[in-house]
């Protein structure tokens, strides 16, 4: 009797129409084991040999474009139609931008028992509802490393980082991440910014991945091969994020 | 549409008969389409790169060889643009965050309980559907490749291994390996469903 993998790996090679009639046999008397991952694998076979229809028009629309004779071009970047992401990515970087373009005295005096080191940058949906909101927050850890942030003295030992509500959902890094994301941010805006720095990637559950990275001193942050630097005041970058959203 | 179909459409394709190509999409466009889809999981992705996999065959249908089945060209090409967009998408890593759902501790990992695996409504149906395409995106991208090849394009072994330059025994061992690797994303506890009994139990 076959182990449980010889028999998936059978089954596997039998679901292609490629296992041998030895094989089959041997399958066929392994069959009754009820080895229960063998129903997952035709299951998961079934399901993507279903095909979708094509979408209306689509031969149509391409013997068009040959009859225009047009060039093959790199596929055009897709347009973040999925809000959430695209506002979580612009949050960010203006949490990340303008929370620690620190309001110097203010932190500075406060540096003893923060709570949160920045402004929040939320964005509502039209019925004024808070739909993304970003806080930079810092809390007292027992790591003591200083860094310095555009010449006040901000303490990487804090585990802050950047949190993330959007929905019923929250982005917490962990303590580790945190304290990578804060490193990262330190060295907004200084001259001695690396040209490349880690980059980081946040990967939201319906599939879409933030990306995040220093480039020129500037956190960076790209959706969907579109990339957002921060520029222009907290009330610009929300009224792109309502656009977008609406 | 056998082999000869094909070979004759494309010769008038190349004399001229532009219109002729019709015939090779409506032929394939389905396959294409979902190949796409599958492996970008965006529909308006799919869109866009299963028409300019048809366009670019038709740019450089010349120098279709004619060696294998258009299709098999064709499907190639398709999940050649496909991990080309994939890969402008994407970074170099050095940490990885996971979006939590704001109650669990544990990242939102799908777990399906064994009676999923057979769906009976249309809502288990759609369910599932979705738990594989995001377990399917997190697959690496050769090992999605060769499964969707398989799955959605309906080549054999012999023609993924012509067609990626792969022996077919490893054609056979990854899209066994990407089987595994899906069930187990879809368990959601990391292990496979155990054997219901040992080798040893049963005197082999």
């Amino acid at each position: 009797m076959a182990t449980c993998d010889e028999y998936l790996e059978m089954l596997s090679a039998s679901l292609d129409g490629e296992l041998d009639s030895d094989g089959e046999d041997r399958l066929r008397a392994d069959e009754n084991r009820g080895c229960a991952a063998g129903e997952a694998f035709r299951s998961v076979s079934r399901e993507l040999r279903q095909l979708d229809e094509v979408p209306e028009g689509f031969a149509a629309s391409i013997m068009e474009r040959i009859a225009a004779g047009e060039a093959p071009r790199a596929v055009k970047k897709p347009l973040w139609k999925r809000y959430t992401a695209a506002a979580a990515c612009l949050v960010l970087i203006c949490a990340a931008a303008i929370g620690l373009s620190p309001d110097k005295e203010a932190i500075a005096s406060t540096m003893g028992d923060i709570e949160t080191a920045a402004p929040s940058v939320s964005a509502a949906d039209a019925d004024g509802d808070a739909v993304v909101r970003a806080e930079l927050f810092a809390s007292k850890s027992d790591s003591v490393t200083p860094a310095y942030i555009d010449g006040v003295v901000f303490d990487a030992g804090y585990a802050g980082g950047a949190v993330i509500y959007s929905q019923d959902s929250e982005f917490h890094p962990s303590d580790a991440d945190a304290a990578e994301l804060l490193g990262l941010l330190e060295y907004l805006d200084s001259a001695e910014a690396p040209a490349d720095g880690p980059d980081y990637e946040i990967a939201l559950a319906g599939g879409s991945v933030i990306d995040l990275w220093l480039s020129g001193g500037k956190a960076v942050c790209s959706l969907d091969g579109t990339a957002y630097i921060p520029a222009g005041s907290t009330e610009e970058i929300q009224d792109i994020i309502e656009d977008i959203m609406n | 549409m056998d082999r000869d179909e094909e070979k004759s459409i494309i010769a008038r394709v190349l004399a001229g008969d532009t219109e002729a190509f019709e015939a090779l999409v409506l032929e394939n466009q389905k396959q294409v389409y979902n190949l796409a889809l599958r492996m970008t999981g965006s529909e308006e992705d799919a869109n866009d790169i299963a028409q300019e996999a048809f366009i670019r065959a038709f740019r450089s249908l010349a120098s279709f060889r004619g060696d294998s089945k258009f299709s098999v060209w064709l499907y190639r090409l398709t999940s050649n643009i496909c991990l080309d967009f994939l890969r402008s998408r994407r970074r170099k890593k050095t940490v990885s965050m996971s979006w939590f759902a704001a109650d669990d501790d544990e990242p939102a990992e799908l777990e399906i309980p064994d009676e999923r695996f057979s769906p009976h409504t249309e809502l288990e149906r759609r369910e599932l559907r979705s738990a594989i395409q995001r377990a399917l995106a997190r697959l690496p991208d050769d090992m999605r490749e060769v499964l969707l090849l398989r799955e959605v394009g309906g080549l054999s072994y012999d023609e993924i291994a012509a067609s990626l330059s792969l022996e077919e025994g490893t054609v056979k061992s990854r899209i066994f390996r990407a089987r595994k690797k899906l069930c187990k994303i879809l368990s959601g506890d990391g292990n496979f469903p155990a054997e219901i009994s040992s080798d040893k139990a049963k005197g082999v």
